[in-house]
């Protein structure tokens, strides 16, 4: 059991106990990173990280969830790292298995040249592994659900051993991105299994990897351990020896084995809990962007919600500050979508429609809703989502103040989502992750209505047609940005969605850990190899 | 004896079947594809689904991927889990063994635990000790297992450490010499064993004090008395046979736990069982593990009421007097 704790006995428990009692009305802890003071880092020792979530796959092509592809990104290194830097403009990249890369005068091929590196196994890296992992990326046996992002790369050419060129059918802002996307694969380990395969193998008794980390023992549902890499091309990294994931699928525990020493980094935790959680002793919070935003989609199949007028006074009529303030504890800000606001496409000057429920109830009026015929619909969400479920009836008693009654109800998420593709709703609340890219088109599109796309919402227009053409045509970011910005303002004026709040994720740090930094919302652990822990 | 034995196992198959069936039909009429779990969050292209659904074998229609299971079950092949991305047999290889050291040790101090309350109880019918008892087991009964759970850990994992709030081992235990990883394993079932078997315990306490003022006012304990046997003799040789069936039907009947496992339990505990694996194939509608785990219950229910009767006839010589031809 790890020690360090000062306080012990029954007020320790009372202590406790009050704290479970007053965090119910707890408020935001600012945000604050372990330092690491004027303390040189040390290495060895374990890091202990607390996760819900065990590993759904030990292969990134077939796992779909976050946290898994999270581990696996340090387990299998992509040719480069991406910078937090995509507020300005797109990311740029630190090389990692990738030494370099050019563009071609053309400006259709990019080349790679590797740095002298090996598996873990001592086999060398190779462009080879490179053109092998574009292959099984975009095989449609694999049905990676990232292939998207590959489709405009018509070939892998292995040039040299070291040498790998991308070729493009077109230039467009983010090549670079979408050539590092996914991590390379050992092609003489993966290999072996045919693609058609790779959805029903157990890749967890794979051991090979380039990453800073490997895997070292997984006990499903309890641990998985990784261990340092010898043969890691950074030989300075990883500062830890090991990192161990404890998997307790309750977050309640997982704070209390945070307070107790048990454990040295928790994601996740609750907005309701960060002001407990940030005052425990030793333990300090890092706030940082969830790249993801909760919308309500409105029914465009459906009268009144086709008459973007309507529309429009729904979303004048809720207070999305208040939705911020109390539900998400200030963990968040007003999203003014479609895009998330930490992304270089997103306009800044674009202004979120205010909370105005005068203007709201005049518009509902001229459109002949009053006390007497209010307008009357039934919001739905996913059950289990907390905060999802609270939103609904937040926003049923803010419409209710301008006469328009909601009825509330949440669903299985299976059926949840049938409804939703079938059209059999009036408007739900429910979010979209952001990892780098949104498939606009295949939300907004005319002809991306279920099932061949998943405008659920059944948006229709000819002017975000021809907008979302000029982005995909865009030959470059500052051009591509211009179009970004007026898609922006058409969905903005039209509010086929309202879009709600954009959340912020907090993870917190015990007392051993340092310099656990958080640059890349979508890739948090990022990081984790220049971190250490205090013996 | 072994007639009844084996009518009873004929009659679990028809049951069998018919629970996986039911199991599986439930499942299957829920709304929504499995493949929808698979493909997160983000759009998805119809393509992609048609893949993904053919990968798994979700494109056949629902009977056939029913006759199918069935036909692999048969074979030992409980087909793939979706959520957890390796086999339904090695994801219960692995969860297996800790819900039955669990199951186990709360099963110990359940009986071990009841059985010595249950004779307190009658050692003074009436006085304060029985009060008392009667009324912790009142209240140990009453508390949600959560709470006892989560109270548990407050006070023994973090106000006085002295057990660890949750998993099965230590980090780095692998390394551990095999006593070493039997102790940490002890370890850390204490606190989950208690939590799970205190309230069962207070159960088999009521029961065997019903039991046992029963049987003390029974004319072949007066009998035992008057032949000068001991109050211990008395209790231990002659009461308490007599009032054990109760609490052997009851611990038959707990026998299904030792492999379904207890969900609150185990997931306070972070305790990393089939209670859990459940749980979450359910949530993720992984049918290959719905209907494995279900199967295993349905079997151990069977098995565990078969074994309550064989064991209430061996431990009860007014029973194991009677022919069972009668059942």
């Amino acid at each position: 059991m790890s020690g360090g704790r000062t306080i012990s006995g029954w007020a320790a428990v009372g202590t406790v106990v009050l704290a479970l009692i007053v965090s119910a009305c707890g408020g935001g802890a600012g945000p604050a990173a372990p330092a690491a003071g004027n303390q040189p880092p040390q290495r060895g020792g374990t890091l202990v990280v607390g996760s819900i979530a065990d590993a759904d796959a030990w292969n990134e092509y077939v796992s779909q969830q976050t946290f898994a592809n999270n581990l696996l990104r340090r387990i299998y290194a992509r040719l480069g790292q991406e910078r937090g830097d995509a507020r300005e403009h797109p990311p740029t990249f630190t090389p990692l298995l990738a030494a370099s890369w050019a563009f071609s005068a053309d400006a259709l091929t990019l080349t790679f040249t590797l740095r002298d590196a090996s598996w873990s196994d001592g086999t060398p890296i190779t462009a080879g592994d490179v053109r092998f992992t574009w292959t099984a990326q975009t095989a449609p046996a694999v049905g990676w659900s990232g292939a998207t992002n590959k489709e405009r790369i018509k070939d892998v050419e292995v040039v040299a051993p070291r040498t790998v060129a991308f070729h493009f059918d077109r230039a467009y802002p983010e090549m670079l991105a979408d050539a590092i996307d996914g991590g390379i694969l050992p092609e003489h380990v993966f290999g072996k299994v045919p693609f058609d395969a790779w959805r029903t193998h157990d890749w967890s008794e794979v051991r090979v990897g380039s990453g800073p980390f490997l895997l070292e023992s997984w006990r499903p549902g309890e641990e998985i351990t990784l261990v340092r890499n010898p043969r890691y091309f950074n030989a300075e990294r990883p500062l830890v020896d090991k990192v161990v994931v404890r998997i307790v699928p309750d977050i309640g525990n997982l704070e209390t084995q945070l307070a107790a020493g048990a454990i040295d980094y928790l994601e996740g935790v609750p907005p309701q809990d960060a002001k407990r959680v940030g005052g425990l002793p030793g333990v300090s919070l890092v706030v940082f962007e969830n790249p993801m935003f909760d919308y309500v989609g409105w029914n465009g199949a459906k009268k009144p919600f086709d008459d973007p007028e309507v529309r429009r006074a729904l979303t004048l009529g809720i207070d999305r500050k208040a939705i911020v303030d109390d539900l998400l504890y200030g963990y968040g800000r007003i999203s003014t979508g479609p895009l998330l606001s930490s992304w270089w496409a997103a306009d800044p000057s674009l202004p979120a429609w205010p909370y105005d429920p005068v203007e709201a109830k005049r518009i509902l009026a001229a459109k002949g809703y009053d006390e007497a015929h209010p307008l009357a619909f039934e919001l739905t969400t996913n059950t289990g989502n907390r905060v999802r479920e609270a939103v609904t009836l937040k926003i049923q008693d803010q419409l209710s103040r301008i006469g328009v009654k909601v009825s509330p109800r949440s669903f299985e998420m299976k059926a949840f989502r049938e409804r939703n593709v079938a059209g059999n709703y009036d408007a739900y609340v429910a979010g979209w992750r952001f990892n780098g890219k949104l498939d606009l088109g295949s939300i907004f599109g005319s002809k991306a209505l279920p099932p061949a796309g998943s405008n659920v919402v059944a948006y229709r227009s000819g002017d975000a047609d021809a907008l979302l053409a000029a982005i995909g045509a865009a030959p470059d970011w500052p051009s591509a940005k211009a179009a970004y910005g007026r898609f922006a303002r058409r969905i903005h004026d039209d509010q086929p969605y309202t879009f709600l709040y954009e959340g912020k994720r907090i993870a917190a740090c015990g007392p051993r850990l340092r310099d656990m930094k958080i640059d890349v919302p979508s890739d948090p652990l990022a990081d984790l190899e220049s971190c250490w822990m205090a013996h | 004896m072994l007639g009844l034995i084996g009518r009873r196992l004929l009659s679990g198959i028809p049951l069998i079947l018919g629970v996986v069936t039911l199991t599986f039909v439930l499942v299957e009429a829920a709304p929504g594809r499995p493949a929808d779990l698979l493909l997160g969050d983000g759009p998805v292209t119809p393509e992609l689904r048609a893949r993904v659904e053919a990968a798994y074998g979700l494109d056949r229609p629902a009977p056939l991927r029913y006759l199918s299971w069935i036909g692999n079950a048969m074979r030992g092949d409980l087909g793939w889990s979706l959520s957890r991305g390796r086999t339904v047999r090695s994801v219960f290889a692995d969860a297996l063994p800790p819900t039955i050291a669990l199951a186990a040790a709360a099963l110990a101090i359940q009986l071990l635990l009841g059985i010595l309350v249950g004779a307190l109880h009658v050692v003074r019918p009436g006085g304060w000790v029985d009060h008392a008892l009667g009324a912790a087991g009142l209240v140990l009964v009453s508390v949600p297992t959560f709470w006892l759970g989560l109270m548990s850990i407050l006070l023994f994992a973090v106000a006085v450490p002295i057990f660890p709030p949750s998993s099965a081992h230590s980090v780095g235990s692998a390394a551990w010499s095999l006593p070493a990883r039997a102790a940490d394993l002890l370890w850390h079932l204490a606190l989950p064993a208690l939590v799970l078997g205190a309230g069962s315990a207070a159960i088999v306490a009521r029961f065997l004090r019903a039991g046992l003022m029963t049987a003390l006012g029974e004319g072949f304990v007066l009998a035992a008395r008057a032949r000068g046997a001991s109050s211990l003799r008395v209790l231990l040789a002659h009461a308490l046979p007599a009032a054990a069936g109760p609490v052997l039907t009851l611990a038959g009947l707990q026998l299904p736990l030792l492999v379904s496992g207890s969900l609150v339990v185990e997931v306070v505990f972070g305790w990393p069982g089939m209670g859990r694996v459940t749980y979450d194939a359910v949530m993720a509608a992984d049918l290959p593990v719905v209907l494995a785990a279900v199967l295993l219950a349905t079997v151990l229910v069977i098995a565990g009421s078969l074994l309550a009767d064989v064991g209430l006839a061996l431990v009860d010589p007014r029973l194991r007097a009677r022919r069972p031809t009668s059942r």
